[in-house]
């Protein structure tokens, strides 16, 4: 049993956090372009319930399915709300900002977790004594 | 794998370590433990092995709640900052709680190896 | 998170202070609007403009909740626009293209000074949104503290 089996789940749990912040920033950067709709990406348990379109990556350079390293599906969904303006951009810069804001939050809870359970692993390899 | 099992270095000799401290502790203790009625207090061997005993079943559990609440955390199914982090904390200091006394039946063991020879 | 928050906790919070953003951000628009507006005679149905006055609902965020408070609190939404039908006032300018017959022209019913107060009581309330997103997060940084 490798050492880092233990935080393997929150190192895949990171990974999602950090491709989503990606998403995020990009829907932000595009708060002016015509026919923008925001997207978001979810990953394996929240697929039901959720209308979404997958993205396929219909010429070279075009964005595709984003994949886990784990293997965890992931999907890029696009949001599918009437479009505000004249342009038909979608973004709504508000929650576009508390989505990162949310999305930063979580990364570093999980960051948090990864460092606490190193420093106990460090702490038993040191025999429980000091470290 | 839990935290305890990769404390445990003499798995096989601890409840004889436990023993033998727990009953000089017991013996010493037993002087002074007398109480108003003239009883003394339980014995030694038993308080030491019920002291690291309980404290092993207080880090399983603290372990095991910890575990789930990470889980559902790091998934994305529970939205619990502040109860999954204590809870954490918790399951931290109860194992190196065990570590602290599995050392001091260890120190103390070693003491009496050498006095006793 | 890409799904809704279900207990009332940090990122329920912030959603629902999101809310409050994005709808002062609304009521600045539609201000943004009558400023610009506030001489114009004749709109595109021939008429004065007629000032607007932003809509606001409450929309509960999770209404089958298992948690009590989540089912309570609501977030704002901008849900519409009503024009004010307040006549605006009649100036007489006979040599004026949109003067009508008895020689006055009917200017929007806009006061400027109301809407620039209003303009700053919606830039009041954003920055508002704005500060109790920051507490939100400091209280967040705080929880995360408990585990260093």
């Amino acid at each position: 049993m490798r050492i880092l089996d233990s935080v393997e789940h929150l190192r895949a749990g990171m990974d999602y956090h950090l491709a989503r912040q990606n998403l995020l920033t990009a829907n932000l950067a595009h708060v002016d372009t015509p026919g923008f709709r925001p997207m978001d990406l979810q990953r394996a348990g929240a697929f039901e319930g959720a209308l979404q379109t997958a993205l396929v990556a219909t010429q070279p350079g075009h964005i595709a399915q984003p994949h886990a390293a784990s293997g965890e599906a992931w999907r890029v969904t696009q949001g599918t709300s009437q479009a505000g303006g004249l342009d038909g951009n979608g973004v709504n810069v508000d929650r576009e900002a508390v989505k990162i804001a949310t999305n930063q939050i979580r990364y570093d809870t999980l960051a948090s977790l990864v460092q606490n359970e190193l420093s106990g692993l460090a702490w038993a390899a040191n025999d429980g004594r000091g470290a | 794998m839990t935290a305890i099992a990769r404390l445990e270095s003499t798995p096989l000799l601890m409840p004889e370590m436990t023993r033998q401290v727990g009953a000089v502790d017991g013996a010493e203790g037993a002087s002074a433990q007398r109480g108003p009625n003239g009883t003394t207090g339980a014995s030694g061997a038993d308080s030491i092995g019920a002291l690291f005993s309980d404290a092993i079943d207080q880090a399983n559990r603290a372990e095991f709640a910890a575990t789930k609440k990470v889980e559902a955390l790091s998934s994305g199914a529970a939205d619990d900052l502040h109860g999954t982090m204590i809870s954490v904390k918790e399951a931290d200091i109860s194992i190196r709680l065990v570590g602290t006394v599995r050392n001091k039946i260890l120190d103390a063991f070693q003491e009496l190896w050498r006095t006793s020879v | 998170m890409s799904r809704p928050a279900q207990v009332s906790g940090v990122f329920s919070a912030m959603e629902i202070a999101a809310s409050g953003l994005s709808a002062e951000r609304g009521r600045m628009n539609v201000i943004a609007s009558n400023l610009a507006n506030a001489r114009t005679t004749r709109g595109a149905n021939g008429q004065a403009y007629q000032r607007l006055d932003p809509v606001f609902a409450a929309r509960p965020i999770a209404a089958n909740s298992f948690d009590p408070v989540l089912r309570s609190v609501k977030e704002v939404s901008l849900a519409g626009v009503r024009p004010d039908t307040t006549p605006g006032e009649m100036v007489y300018d006979p040599g004026h293209p949109d003067a009508n017959p008895q020689g006055y022209v009917q200017y929007p019913n806009v006061n400027v000074v109301t809407e620039m107060v209003n303009l700053m009581t919606a830039s009041r309330a954003y920055e508002a949104g704005v500060t109790s997103i920051e507490s939100i997060k400091a209280m967040a940084r705080a929880a995360l503290k408990i585990g260093q």
